[in-house]
């Protein structure tokens, strides 16, 4: 694996996403102003139960959502590179497939990344109090290690979007088709797992499939000042993380298996 | 073979020992038609060789599996029967040590429109672990050749038609690779700007560099080409130097040459 490789196909990426501040502004800053507006109109608001308001309900799946947009674009950014030759240009030069596919990961983790951190900056600015981070009971390592841990919730969820934005790019023949494709794995695990949460409405089985489910109560257990001992957190992160080996394995052999026949 | 032979064997070919770059036997490229359909016999056994520092053409009309045959060179495809070998190594089983060798400059343009032309190149530069200054040396070279040295700060999406093409044929010098692979190398490109290509291309012709060149422009394959095989329908139905063929048909040009053989033009279904 060289590094060089990777570095520069991140390079190219970033520089891909800068091109066009328009859009780059409009699809990072889509998350954390559906939170400023859920937070303004819904943070005061027990709908949904006596200890939460539907708001604080609501955050982690927002945050999740962040990821499961990542789909999207890895599906029309990768079927938009065959689609202009340039996937079969890469195909010739000595680069692999498996520095292929981190630079990938890597480069469409960032921009989650930046909405977790900006969701987050305006839910508190909202008056959204995360127990981890403003309880009295845990000191500024527990914070830190809160943080660190809903990093990685984030990070490995992303990881499996990015997979399932292999396999959606695999299946499509255009940029178009891709984007359109990847709603058939965006809208469940949105509807299902993001920020409507199912157990709500007593349809949380259906969320158990769906890896933005384990992202998002996962991330609510740590929001929620749940202890890093308790088992849930563990096994919430060790499914995501499953899942995504999962999606990811199957989004590499279908990526081979179209880059040469 | 023992690791040590093998090694001993890669670095043989590296400093290029071997005599046929390219050796295809018995070559076949069978597409499954969609739906009722019937499959496609894009390649459909071809044999030939090609030696060291020769510059081979493959002739033909559209349809007539020259991408094809160059896409199993390549890497992009698996043949679906026969043997085919670039530098003595099996396309099937030993594609990873073949990609350091060659370069491809494929039919599309194929670059990043948003990075500049010498954005391109360093990309593709660092794709082969080129040293940067060695990157930006060759870049500058080409690019003055080839007249792109003023634009090579422009995002490569401002090109017209021909400056794409000559881009992308710059990408694939950059690792100055010992077999070439040219995909219609200056389709879209202006006269003049074909006449310069052409011209740089002969003098990329020496004894340790293969190029292996598409093209239905008669006159760029009578330029450049030592030898040519003429592919009709997947098959070889022609295969020699320009003036053997020519001779031996008793023509004037390589266009007439296909005209007897199949009694079509070269350029029959091309806009």
């Amino acid at each position: 694996m060289k590094f060089r490789r990777i570095f520069a196909i991140v390079k190219m990426e970033m520089i891909r996403q800068l091109i066009d501040p328009l859009v780059l502004i409009f699809t990072t800053l889509l998350v954390p102003v559906l939170i400023l507006i859920f937070g303004l109109i819904l943070g005061d608001s027990y709908g949904w139960g006596p200890d939460y308001t539907i708001f604080e309900h609501m955050l982690p799946g927002f945050i999740a959502y962040a990821g499961l947009l990542t789909i999207y674009d890895v599906a029309a950014g990768v079927a938009g590179e065959r689609e202009t030759g340039i996937q079969k240009r890469l195909s010739t030069t000595p680069l692999r497939t498996s520095e292929y596919i981190l630079s990938q990961m890597i480069s469409y983790t960032i921009k989650p990344i930046i909405q977790l951190i900006l969701g987050l900056g305006i839910a508190v600015a909202v008056g959204y109090r995360p127990l981890i981070f403003f309880g009295d009971a845990y000191n500024v390592g527990q914070k830190l290690l809160g943080c660190l841990l809903v990093i990685v919730f984030m990070v490995v969820f992303t990881f499996s979007s990015v997979g399932f934005g292999l396999i959606t790019a695999s299946f499509s023949k255009t940029a178009n088709a891709a984007g359109g494709l990847a709603f058939i794995f965006i809208v469940p695990q949105q509807l299902f797992g993001s920020f409507i949460p199912p157990y709500i409405f007593g349809i949380d089985p259906i969320g158990w499939a769906m890896p933005s489910w384990y992202a998002a109560r996962g991330m609510g257990l740590i929001f929620g000042g749940t202890p890093f001992s308790f088992w849930e957190i563990w096994v919430r992160l060790g499914v995501i993380l499953a899942f995504s080996i999962l999606i990811y394995g199957l989004g590499i052999f279908l990526f081979e298996r179209k880059k040469r026949r | 073979m023992l690791e040590s032979e093998k090694e001993n064997d890669s670095k043989s070919k590296s400093n290029l020992t071997y005599v046929k770059s390219i050796e295809v036997k018995y070559l076949k490229k069978h597409f499954k038609g969609k739906r009722s359909m019937p499959d496609v016999k894009a390649v459909d056994g071809i044999s030939f060789q090609i030696n060291k520092g020769e510059v081979f053409g493959l002739l033909g009309t559209n349809g007539a599996g020259k991408t094809t045959t160059i896409n199993i060179l390549t890497g992009v495809l698996l043949p679906s029967e026969g043997t085919a070998t670039v530098a003595e190594y099996n396309v099937e089983k030993e594609m990873k040590k073949i990609k350091e060798l060659i370069s491809v400059c494929p039919q599309e343009p194929a670059i990043y429109k948003f990075l500049t032309g010498l954005g391109n190149i360093k990309f593709f530069g660092d794709m082969y672990l080129l040293p940067k200054e060695q990157i930006i040396e060759r870049a500058e070279r080409l690019l003055e050749i080839l007249g792109l040295f003023e634009a090579r700060n422009r995002l490569a999406g401002g090109y017209s038609g021909g400056m794409k093409r000559q881009l992308s044929l710059i990408i694939s010098l950059i690792n100055e690779p010992e077999i070439l692979f040219l995909d219609e190398p200056t389709v879209g490109m202006d006269p003049r700007n074909r006449r310069k290509v052409w011209d740089f291309l002969k003098e990329q012709k020496n004894e340790k560099n293969t190029i292996i060149l598409t093209t239905h422009y008669i006159e760029e394959a009578e330029a450049l080409c030592d030898r040519v095989a003429i592919l009709d329908y997947g098959k070889i139905i022609a295969m020699g130097s320009p003036q053997e063929l020519i001779t031996e048909h008793k023509v004037k040009n390589l266009e007439e040459v296909f005209m007897k053989i199949t009694g079509r033009s070269i350029l029959e279904g091309i806009a």
